[in-house]
């Protein structure tokens, strides 16, 4: 069944689209949430209130690509549940740290981002960069999955997307303090 | 000098999820070990990339023999028709001509050019048809450089290929409606075709969006954004160079449930939608862009509106409009099925007549509309509704052609194409196999298949058949790709008949052909094809013990079966990513049906497909059925947990969707599935703030909220009192409950309507309170809450 039509359930209010959903994402949804979540349970509900959120949004939302939506959904869930599970300031995930090495921690600084800004300087950075870059990129800080298995499937050598990524970080940050943003 | 700002830590992580959908998109193609299907174009880029010749250079310039139609060979489907460079187009093929073009994709450049078309030569009419000579002769071909990655969406009247802007450069990049026409090799941006004849007059237009084409492309419709605003809707007539403006009610058709705008094929009448408000009820009407943009009011909708306008039936001609004018809350329910009442309307008298069924086809010239009711099948003169005279729809009308694709990422598309009588008498008639790609169109079936030379063209009324030519580089170039790489072929028509264009593009193939099997069958949005497959359990046993043994473990986890019977029914359950689907044998009434579970709730409902809503996964048990107690295989199954008679869940032989929800609702259940259940306060949360619920032990006042619940009306999301209810409601309490298996057994929500009425929701339901019940229900969450500890 093709995106379109599993938005028209959800248009429709329909009972089977959810089912249809998870039928057709549901275990990337899960591998998704399984890359920033330990345990199971936390994966299965984090999936369970993704969906429903989607439920929830889809209409008045017509996303024209479902699983992209649907994804950010569970991201934004993984990551919330991740900061409520762990006590490390800069929620304890490795991923997470690596993304926002180089950048500092600052408690008492007089203005921060919010998250519009974040959104709009981290598409900006995003939209400069090569389509592949951009893949490696979101793959690894979106979908959190493990450098071995990118690399595997964009056929270069694990060192060199490691080496590309620390590249890619070091372009945002330059990006940022052009920004005016303390690095 | 510009205030530095901080990151809060963890903040630039979160923010990822909130990247542009096109990003999350692009990166997860890869995921699914899929070349981007974009025009194949990629499959070059391979071929090159690992130095495979795939794409020979004769086939365009060594032997004299540019890429397009060679000396045609003769079709062996077509006995003694052909003479050695002819082929014979038979008399009774009406559009009197057929061609196919292809395109193909050279080494030395990526582009995509014209695959050739030999002029045919009419060397005039004989017995059998009409012989045409086609040439080898060199034609201009056309060529545009396009990117490796560019999608090609569709393709209008065989020629007009649509491309998907976001992978186009030049031309098409930043376009709205862009077009490639693969016999000129000109790039159509509608956009900016627009925007450069009537700049001014779309006033401070900042952007196009092109939603709607005429299938011959010549009149499209449009819509303009200002300062990020919504701004107006038009139509565009590439013909005559005319800009019509739409009047304002077309915007309102922009709901909270986002209809998509439903207009006539050649776009000369657009049916719009005004929702109403609490002073006015919804509204229908009818633009006739030809006529000044004239709006022409037709119905009223009392009740529910989203279903029927979603399922309005513009005839191919633009003559009539069939419209569903529901009366009640439930009236909706029939909409688009065999049970649905209707009316058609002429749109150039406004004379209207009632019908009921579900409307299959019309016919040639609009002149009839063939009718499938809960009897049989009807062919009705659309003018007045009477019965048409015998003839009126040819035989091919009175079937439904269906194309069920048993491929799998081992071998690529695969479809049985079968010929099912709409009447429901008589046997379905499978007309091909193992095709690769196929259109259907005025009575003919066209297939292709991996490897052949020829496109094979049925006649649907009388069962013969004749072929046409393919390029030979194309069969060549789709026969050559890389060991691992699979051709995927589309293959279109031109509206008049004349003319197929062949296309394709690539897959990787998957190396390990009975795990692609397995693959697919258990590709679980195919449970309307294990439906059309199966008509029993005992049928379905060798289906289930594979799923014992998946080859890949990393697929099989998370399936899980189990089973349970009683006296004359017996129920497989199989339950994957959070649902469970029960395919049940009922001996009693001889039925074979299909229901579903969401999560841990306890109910069930019938399924039904997705995109028709009249099918439900119900029918007849096999005559050949063994009773599923005498399958080993299944009597070893682990017991279902909750085994029920689902007969008790019908009334008059019809699934009794109330007595269901009873059940749903049911306390005694609800606290025997629950293992964990929990309580959030929105508003101690704060708007925008993560609401983090407390866990709560004591289910009981559960028992007085759910019989609050049940004695409440409910409400579905998709209806005219829902969408003016329910705008600007808030949620205060959240109530969540969990099995031992983490999924779902309830939400009840509480909050309140916008007009200050109480409200209840689960699902895609609500239930409005008067003020005593609303304030009991506060009450109680507030009791559970304060009396919750821990976080969720």
């Amino acid at each position: 069944m093709d995106d379109s039509s599993i938005i028209e359930l959800f248009f429709s209010r329909s009972e089977t689209a959810v089912a249809r959903l998870l039928a057709q994402y549901g275990r990337l949804f899960h591998q998704l949430a399984r890359n920033f979540l330990s345990s199971e349970e936390d994966v299965e509900e984090c999936v369970n209130d993704a969906v429903l959120d989607v439920w929830s949004t889809i209409p008045p939302q017509n996303p024209r690509s479902l699983s992209a939506y649907s994804c950010a959904l569970v991201r934004r869930r993984a990551v919330d549940r991740l900061r409520y599970k762990t006590a490390e300031r800069r929620g304890g995930h490795a991923i997470c740290l690596e993304l926002e090495e180089g950048i500092a921690a600052l408690e008492d600084a007089e203005d921060y981002l919010d998250q519009q800004e974040l959104k709009a300087y981290l598409n900006a950075f995003l939209s400069g960069l090569s389509p592949e870059n951009r893949r490696l990129f979101v793959r690894r800080y979106f979908y959190g999955e493990s450098i071995g298995a990118i690399a595997d499937d964009l056929r270069i050598r694990e060192n060199t997307a490691a080496v590309r990524l620390s590249r890619l970080r070091e372009q945002l940050r330059s990006y940022l303090r052009e920004q005016d943003v303390w690095i | 000098m510009r205030q530095k700002k901080a990151i809060k830590p963890g903040s630039l992580f979160a923010a990822m999820s909130e990247i542009k959908e096109e990003y999350i998109a692009q990166a997860a193609g890869r995921r699914k070990r899929r070349l981007p299907l974009y025009g194949g174009i990629a499959a070059a880029c391979l071929a090159v990339a690992v130095g495979v010749g795939m794409l020979s250079a004769a086939l365009l310039h060594g032997d004299g023999n540019p890429a397009g139609l060679s000396v045609v060979q003769p079709a062996p489907s077509v006995p003694s028709s052909s003479v050695g460079g002819v082929y014979t187009v038979p008399v009774w093929y009406a559009p009197g001509e057929l061609t196919a073009m292809a395109l193909t994709y050279p080494q030395d450049k990526l582009v995509l050019t014209q695959g050739g078309r030999a002029a045919p030569e009419k060397l005039g009419a004989a017995p059998g048809g009409t012989h045409i000579r086609v040439q080898a002769q060199g034609t201009a071909q056309a060529e545009f450089p396009l990117r490796s990655d560019t999608r090609i969406l569709d393709c209008y009247n065989a020629v007009w290929l649509k491309l998907d802007p976001a992978t186009a450069e030049g031309h098409g990049s930043g376009c709205s409606g862009v077009f490639y026409n693969a016999e000129t090799g000109e790039i159509l941006c509608l956009s900016e075709r627009i925007q450069e004849k009537f700049g001014p007059s779309l006033g401070a237009a900042d952007s196009l969006n092109v939603y709607a084409v005429s299938p011959a492309v010549d009149r499209c419709l449009f819509s303009t954004t200002v300062d990020g605003a919504y701004g107006a809707d038009y139509c565009y007539d590439l013909q005559t160079d005319r800009l019509i403006l739409l009047p304002s009610v077309v915007s309102h058709t922009e709901t909270q449930a986002a209809l998509v705008l439903r207009y006539a094929d050649d776009l000369r009448t657009v049916a719009a939608l005004d929702p109403g408000d609490a002073d006015r009820p919804a509204a229908l009407y009818l633009v006739h862009i030809d006529e000044e943009a004239v709006v022409e009011h037709i119905y009223d909708f009392p009740a529910e509106y989203v279903e029927p306008y979603k399922r309005l039936v513009f005839s191919p001609g633009g003559r009539y409009l069939a419209y569903y004018p529901t009366t009640t809350q439930d009236s909706y329910l029939n909409v688009g099925t065999k049970a649905g009442r209707w009316r058609m309307r002429d749109l150039e008298t406004g004379r209207e007549w009632e019908g009921a069924g579900k409307i299959a086809r019309f016919t040639e010239g609009d002149a009839a509309v063939v009718v499938q009711t809960e009897t049989g099948v009807q062919v009705l003169d659309t003018a007045t509704g009477e019965t048409a005279p015998e003839g009126t729809a040819e035989a091919w009308q009175l079937l439904d052609i269906q194309a069920a694709d048993y491929g799998t990422s081992f071998t690529g598309p695969s479809y049985t194409i079968t010929a099912v009588p709409l009447s429901g008498e008589g046997e379905p008639e499978v007309l091909r196999e193992n095709v690769g790609a196929y259109c259907a169109a005025d009575g003919y079936l066209y297939t292709y298949s991996q490897g052949e030379g020829q496109v094979e063209c049925l006649s649907l009324s009388t069962g013969e058949s004749f072929a046409v030519p393919v390029d030979e580089g194309y069969v060549e170039q789709t026969a050559s790709l890389p060991e691992n790489i699979l051709a995927v072929h589309r293959l279109y028509r031109s509206n008049d008949g004349t003319r197929l264009l062949l296309q394709y593009t690539t897959a990787v193939q998957d190396p390990d052909a009975e795990r692609a099997w397995y693959m697919q069958q258990y590709d679980l949005p195919d449970i309307e094809r294990l439906y059309d497959t199966y008509s029993s359990l005992s049928e379905m046993e060798a289906y289930f013990r594979d799923g014992l043994n998946p080859p890949d473990p990393a697929w099989g986890a998370g399936l899980q079966l189990s089973y349970f019977s009683g006296q004359g029914y017996a129920c497989v359950v199989m339950k994957q990513w959070g649902n469970a689907y029960l395919f049940m044998d009922d001996y009693r009434d001889g039925t074979f049906s299909i229901y579903v579970r969401y999560g841990g709730e306890p109910a069930y409902w019938l399924d039904r497909a997705g995109g028709d809503p009249g099918k439900y996964f119900r029918k007849a048990l096999s005559p050949q059925a063994e009773e599923a107690d005498g399958i080993p295989l299944y009597t070893s199954l682990p017991a279902y947990s909750d085994p029920l008679d689902l007969a008790e869940y019908y009334t008059d032989g019809e699934f009794d969707g109330g007595k269901m929800e009873r059940r749903q609702l049911d306390y005694t259940l609800i606290q025997a599935n629950t293992a964990q259940a929990s309580i959030g306060d929105r508003e101690a949360a704060g708007a925008g703030n993560t609401m983090y619920p407390k866990i709560f032990k004591d289910l009981s006042p559960l028992e007085e909220m759910l019989e609050i619940a049940v004695s409440k009306p409910y409400i579905g999301w998709n209806s005219l009192q829902s969408e003016q209810e329910t705008a600007g409601c808030t949620i205060q309490y959240e109530i969540d409950l969990r099995n031992d298996e983490f999924k779902k057994v309830l939400e009840y929500w509480v909050g309140r309507l916008a007009d200050g009425r109480g409200m209840v929701k689960f699902g895609g339901y609500y239930r409005a309170l008067d003020d005593a019940e609303y304030a009991r229900l506060l009450e109680l969450c507030r009791e559970i809450y304060e009396g919750g500890s821990g976080w969720w």
